[in-house]
């Protein structure tokens, strides 16, 4: 019995780190090579929390016998759990929004590399090579939690089991909460998140810290149940490991992550049980082999997330709660708009921007009245989506200032800016394609108190109730654009007319009141600029001041109120289109160069 | 300070550095056209050995002829691996991170295929005369001057690795075919789009690298020994190489290698051997802080 | 000769790899020349139900079978093997081998396999290898009351630890003293001594140990202490740290193929004070080559030419068996069988039962001394005795030169206390 619980044991420890890294992996895409290394520095804290203290019995030079604070089992795990957390922030927090992709992992597999041998070194803390024994197993009442007893390799299964469920629903719970969708929305979309007024760093560094707390508890535990640990137990192997069975159980499925364990940990016992003691090596060969050919089965994975999503779209073909007109009449806000006497809404005074010797900009100086449509026009190169990047702050101005109702809002950086009330969307979509339209466009609704994980834990009745709110808004926005119908659509499955459109949803669901769209029509094909279009003049409709940059002068002519025509960075001319069009030089300009 | 420790430690340096430039390349060349974590460049590194001890135990071959049936093996093996493991999973689409389960399949079955095959023992690249004599195939001299020493083997394994490692990047710099690898690796929809074949320059970069790999293999075999766990450790030290120097740049990647070498070498002035890593990975994480696309990366991210 | 083997193994190599499935079964495959029993029944006595026969013990061996320790995994099998074999053939007990692989060392893999050898295999004994596994598995074996012999990586961590016991003498700490007092009496000049090992073994010796019985030997001074990685090659580094420290001697606690990597970056950097061993395998020597053939080593290594009788019988049935001659670990591992047959014999003598450990164990403690293909001479059977005090074993060490690729035994060592006068060591 002891064997088949510690083989459930060892599983259950891969099924566990297996999820702590599809926290990172699946839900931000971010791979690490560290969750060996945290899974170490978890065990090695809890066992010198809960060694006893020292006695003058324990000689110096005697390898293997430790000595330490003497505190009680729960404690250790705890401080486990927080010291891990600490140790993922401080490399991810110079780390998060710097690096990216393949050096990610070049840096946690630094921090891997670097830290396994520093266990090696630092004898004092981990005992050196030979580690530290002696570690005091779990005690609850009378029942047996050693790990050298059967029944008590039989009960520390049974903990490890209650344990893993609780990951999984912890892990299943931040995957499926508005804190999640942010993190899925930084895997694909990374500059979305802040482009619709949210703050990208923090959930980023929450996640790698989570993910790590996951794993230090589980080392922590692991340390208390095995009673011994050597720094040699948590190497680079074992990191390799963890990806292996996340990408084998296809990332982002937390179910495929069990499978995985399940298939990875059970599948040396099974060859061990069928080939005997004379093929050892030949059963290293059976396990490679068999990685391989499981892979080639399953490229994606033995349950890839699109599985989940089929399953899940199914269950809710629910009916579409709102019609456009509603829609429209919820969403419209012409009447508390009334009470402002400005005008113009937002101002550029001599905006400047040059890159290297290149001058983008030089002197840009418009305004853009409220409730209207102004159109951004002129040739290829005329600066226009500079200017847009510089009016939401992803590039700074070398000089000049943006008033948004006369208050300047230049240099407030990209959240600020789109908190305060101007929302752009990008000339390519830009949408999150392995998440449905309505997820995609539940992103941008503000205000949501699950975004925020404390929340998440201590008010998770107020979170759920938000979270409802926030569907109707997001339906209520995708209706006003005609693709309420679309809602539980795959982003990859949808049209590139509609995407534009689920684009424009996420805009209007920001709540802002300056709408830049870059380039609405392009690409789209020709059947359904007209659906585009329609979906723009309910912008205005509902009260929205849009500003857009557009090459169609079909487009711009039977949308725009007003056009401002730019070249080389200076605006040449700005009024009404018509008066535009029939500026000869302009046109030739514009058309006929 | 000990100058003589210094110049001493630095030749060490450059010695092992000038294997990592080789297998930084090597790595580099894969890795920037198709993006593959191939952890199994191990596999043409310890194939070479073991064939070129094969071929001079078994068929008693000349050690010239050896080692050209190693690196034959080497080239073999690495594009064996390329067409019937990573080609199929291509064709469906398969993310990179499938294509690393499949390096990752191959680099835990071949050292055990090995040891089956070859047995545990270590393996010495002898030649046999006609009573069956073992004989080291190449004399291998100390030269001294004052403190400073180099053996023959060392200065070989520099100026082989470098020459390698020039002709490499001349050729990627030079010639349509270094040109299509470019191409590929910057833009592979464009490169595609006019014209130029995928496979072919993957059937390229993998034989070009994997007999990088076998050459690194031979002279690690010269120096000591074949055995089956051999190339694993050298892979990952490529591995690092490439992303240390940027892998946007294949000189980059190799003077990448070189540093590292130094660097490991050069930290025992002051430390034991044992905190040689942990130095060169601190330096490693502070380089990504400062530099995160690497020493010689060019473009920002 | 030598050729001839080789082509032997090459040829069988070459088949193998052709014929990968059948190999399944070629593995497994046992020559079917048994030992000679006549020269066991000689020297244990004859066969029969006294002497075990018909009983059947159940025994693990926990082994480094894959990764880069393989090699003392095989040897270590092999010797196990051969010594069921002869004993078996010989009328004595059926001992009945399950092999265990701790992947060179991994504690949760040893963990886990004990358990299954315990709970699945029913194992009454246990033949352990490496210093880490053996040491975590200690409660386990303890828990289960599994008689436990460790002939590979033994360590301080491991003594006085209930069911089990070493059959090799502590790594490092008990020849240190007779190694470097043989240094001083070869070199007596030397005063600068370099100390290198790894932090995975011998740690007390390098630290302690060896410093304090230098001094005491020669009022000389430590000039570098360097500690590396298992598993390392690349020596040159430390190669040149050492040849700028000018030491005298050197004494390295390396163990596996590390030692051959180390001699053979000293002597290229052209470094030619002595060095001094405490292992010798001969996979080190293949890396180290010709730069071997200066290299010393104490220990209580295993010498293939003793003419003990029972080392002869043993040397002739392992080369019939295996076509080579037996190193010291595998050597170990073939005592350790016999050891467990002794103990055998003894219960069933007393009317108890051969299948409990805890009469096994008492056994032992009755009476510690055992044969041994270790010491002895031509017309005696050399003798091992377990200390009861520490479960530590006292075998007879020397220190040997490598000669031409073969070591030859230079001096006769003993282990002393540490408070004792080091040159006290040689014999």
């Amino acid at each position: 019995m002891a064997y088949y619980s510690q083989i459930a044991i060892n599983i259950m420890v891969l099924i566990t780190l297996g999820v702590s890294l599809n926290l990172l992996l699946g839900l931000i895409g971010r791979v690490s090579m560290a969750q060996s290394i945290l899974f170490g520095i978890g065990a090695f804290t809890a066992a010198r929390l809960a060694l006893p203290h020292r006695t003058p019995e324990m000689a110096d030079n005697v390898s293997g016998i430790g000595y330490g604070l003497n505190w009680p089992w729960y404690v250790a795990i705890a401080g486990a759990i927080v010291v891990t957390f600490i140790a993922a922030l401080i490399i991810s927090i110079p780390a998060v929004r710097i690096i990216r992709g393949e050096y990610l992992i070049l840096l946690t597999l630094a921090f891997q590399l670097g830290g396994q041998q520093t266990m090696v070194v630092a004898k004092t803390a981990t005992g050196g090579a030979y580690g530290v024994a002696g570690i005091p197993p779990i005690t609850i009442g009378e029942i047996d939690f050693s790990g050298y007893t059967d029944l008590g390799t039989f009960h520390i299964a049974i903990v490890m089991f209650i344990v893993t469920l609780l990951v999984i629903l912890i892990a299943f719970g931040i995957a499926n909460s508005p804190f999640g969708r942010i993190l899925k929305t930084l895997r694909e979309q990374d500059s979305v998140v802040s482009s619709v007024g949210k703050n990208p760093v923090t959930p980023e560094l929450l996640a790698f810290g989570i993910a790590a707390a996951i794993a230090g508890g589980i080392g922590a535990i692991f340390a208390l149940s095995q009673g011994a640990i050597i720094p040699g137990n948590f190497n680079l192997d074992l990191s390799i490991l963890i990806i292996s069975v996340v990408v084998l159980g296809g990332t982002g499925n937390l179910l495929g992550t069990v499978i995985g364990a399940i298939f990875l940990g059970a599948l040396e016992p099974i060859l061990r049980s069928a080939l005997g003691d004379s093929a050892i090596p030949w059963r290293a060969v059976i396990y490679g082999s068999a990685l391989i050919l499981m892979t080639y089965l399953r490229p994606q994975g033995i349950l890839p997330e699109g599985a989940k999503l089929k399953l899940r779209r199914k269950s809710r073909q629910e009916s579409i709660p709102v019609t456009q007109a509603e829609a429209i009449a919820r969403l419209c806000r012409t009447k508390e708009l009334a009470g402002f006497n400005s005008d113009e809404v937002l101002e550029l005074r001599d905006l400047k921007k040059s890159f290297g010797g290149l001058t983008a900009v030089n002197g840009a100086s418009f305004k853009i009245p409220r409730g209207k449509i102004t159109a951004l026009i002129g040739p290829n190169g005329a600066g226009k989506t500079t200017i847009f990047n510089m009016i939401t702050g992803t590039l700074k101005p070398d000089s000049g200032q943006v008033y948004l109702r006369d208050k300047e809002i230049t240099l407030l950086g990209a959240v600020k800016i789109a908190q305060s009330g101007i929302a752009r969307s990008f000339q390519d979509v830009r949408l999150c394609e392995r998440l449905t339209a309505l997820e995609n466009v539940m992103v941008a609704v503000p205000n949501q108190l699950g975004e925020n994980l404390l929340n998440l834990v201590f008010k998770p009745r107020a979170c759920r109730r938000r979270e409802k709110e926030v569907r109707a808004r997001a339906f209520e926005c995708l209706a006003v654009l005609g693709v309420a119908d679309k809602a539980f659509e795959l982003i990859s499955d949808l049209s590139y007319g509609d995407q534009k459109l689920v684009a424009i949803a996420r805009l209007l669901a920001t709540d802002c009141e300056v709408l830049l769209l870059d380039e609405p029509t392009s690409g789209v094909d020709p059947s359904n600029v007209e659906g585009v279009m329609q979906g723009v003049m309910k912008l205005r409709d509902i009260g929205c001041t849009v500003c857009l940059i557009e090459h169609s002068v079909y487009f711009v002519e039977k949308l725009a109120d007003r056009a401002v025509f730019l070249d080389q960075g200076v605006v040449l001319a700005e009024g009404s289109v018509e008066s535009l069009m029939n500026n000869k030089e302009l046109s030739e300009l514009y058309f006929g160069g | 300070m000990n100058f003589d420790l210094v110049a001493q430690l630095a030749i060490s340096g450059l010695v092992i550095g000038s294997l990592y430039a080789l297998l930084g390349v090597s790595f580099g060349l894969v890795y920037q056209t198709s993006k593959i974590f191939h952890l199994a460049g191990a596999i043409p590194f310890a194939a070479a050995g073991y064939a070129a001890v094969w071929a001079a135990k078994s068929l008693q071959l000349s050690i010239w002829l050896s080692i050209f049936i190693g690196l034959a093996a080497a080239v073999i093996i690495g594009v064996l691996i390329l067409v019937l493991g990573y080609f199929p999973l291509i064709k469906k689409k398969a993310t990179l991170l499938s294509l690393f389960l499949i390096s990752l399949g191959l680099s835990v079955a071949f050292p055990n295929l090995l040891q089956i095959v070859f047995g545990v023992d270590n393996l010495p690249l002898e030649v046999y005369d006609a009573e069956g004599n073992p004989a080291v195939p190449f004399a291998n001299p100390t030269y001294a001057s004052g403190f400073l020493t180099i053996t023959k083997l060392n200065i070989v394994q520099v100026v082989s690795s470098w020459l390698l490692v020039i002709a490499v990047l001349y050729t990627i710099k030079k010639t349509a075919l270094g040109r299509s690898i470019t191409a590929l690796r910057t833009n592979p929809a464009m490169a595609s789009a006019v014209g130029i074949n995928n496979k072919v320059v993957y059937l390229v970069v993998f034989s070009v690298s994997s007999f990088l790999m076998g050459v690194a293999g031979i002279l690690i075999t010269l120096q000591f020994v074949a055995n089956p766990t051999m190339g694993l450790q050298w892979t990952l030290i490529g591995f690092i190489a490439v992303f240390f120097g940027g892998i946007t740049s294949l000189g980059g990647s190799a003077l990448g290698g070189l540093i590292l070498g130094l660097l490991s070498s050069l930290s025992g002035i002051w430390l034991g051997s044992q905190y040689a890593p942990i130095v060169t990975f601190a330096i490693l994480f502070l380089t990504l802080l400062i530099r995160p696309q690497g020493l010689f990366g060019k473009e920002a991210i | 000769m030598k050729l001839q083997n080789m082509k032997r193994k090459w040829i069988a190599a070459t088949l193998a790899s052709g014929l990968l499935v059948s190999a399944f079964s070629g593995i497994s495959a046992t020559s079917a020349n048994a030992a000679p029993s006549t020269c066991i029944n000689k020297i244990f006595g004859a066969g029969g139900k006294a002497a075990g026969q018909g009983v059947t013990i159940n025994a693990g061996m926990l082994l480094a079978m894959t990764g880069a320790g393989s090699f003392f995994g095989d040897v270590m099998s092999k010797g196990a093997k051969l010594a069921a074999e002869q004993i078996k053939a010989a009328g004595g007990f059926n001992y009945k081998i399950q092999i265990a692989d701790h992947k060179n060392g991994d504690v949760p893999t040893a963990l886990t396999e004990v358990k299954r050898m315990v709970s699945q295999g029913k194992i009454k004994v246990l033949q352990t290898s490496y210093g880490a596994p053996s040491e975590a598995i200690a409660p386990i074996i303890a828990a289960n009351k599994v008689l436990t012999l460790n002939g590979g990586g033994s360590s301080p961590g491991q003594l006085k630890k209930d069911y089990l016991w070493q059959n090799r003498m502590l790594f490092g700490e008990d020849p240190t003293a007779g190694a470097l007092a043989w240094i001083h009496k070869k070199y007596p000049t030397a005063k600068k001594l370099a100390i290198i090992g790894t932090q995975e073994n011998g740690v007390g010796a390098q630290t302690t140990t060896a410093p304090n019985a230098w001094k005491k030997l020669t009022g000389g001074t430590i000039v570098a202490t360097e500690t590396h990685d298992v598993g390392a090659t690349d020596f040159t580094a430390m190669a040149s740290k050492i040849k700028a420290s000018e030491a005298d001697a050197i004494i390295t606690y390396s163990f596996g193929n590390d030692p051959g990597y180390q001699v053979k970056a000293f002597r290229q950097a052209n470094i030619t004070a002595p060095i001094m061993g405490i292992e010798f395998t001969s996979q080190a020597q293949e890396v180290a080559g010709a730069s071997y053939d200066t290299f010393t080593f104490a220990t209580d290594f295993y010498n293939v030419a003793n003419p003990n009788p029972w080392n002869k019988c043993y040397v002739a049935a392992f080369k019939a068996k295996y076509g080579e001659d037996p190193e010291y670990y595998g050597s170990n591992y073939y005592e350790q069988v016999f050891i467990y047959w002794e103990l055998v014999k003894r219960v069933i003598a007393k009317g108890g039962n051969p299948n409990d450990s805890k009469q096994l164990q008492a056994a032992l403690k009755a009476n510690p001394t055992f044969n041994s293909v270790y010491g002895g001479d031509a017309k005696k059977v050399g003798q091992a005795s377990f200390l009861l005090s520490d479960h530590s074993i006292s075998k007879p060490m020397g220190v040997f030169t490598v000669k031409n690729g073969k070591p030859v035994l230079t001096q006769g060592i003993v282990k002393v206390a540490a408070s004792a006068d080091p040159n006290s060591a040689l014999k």
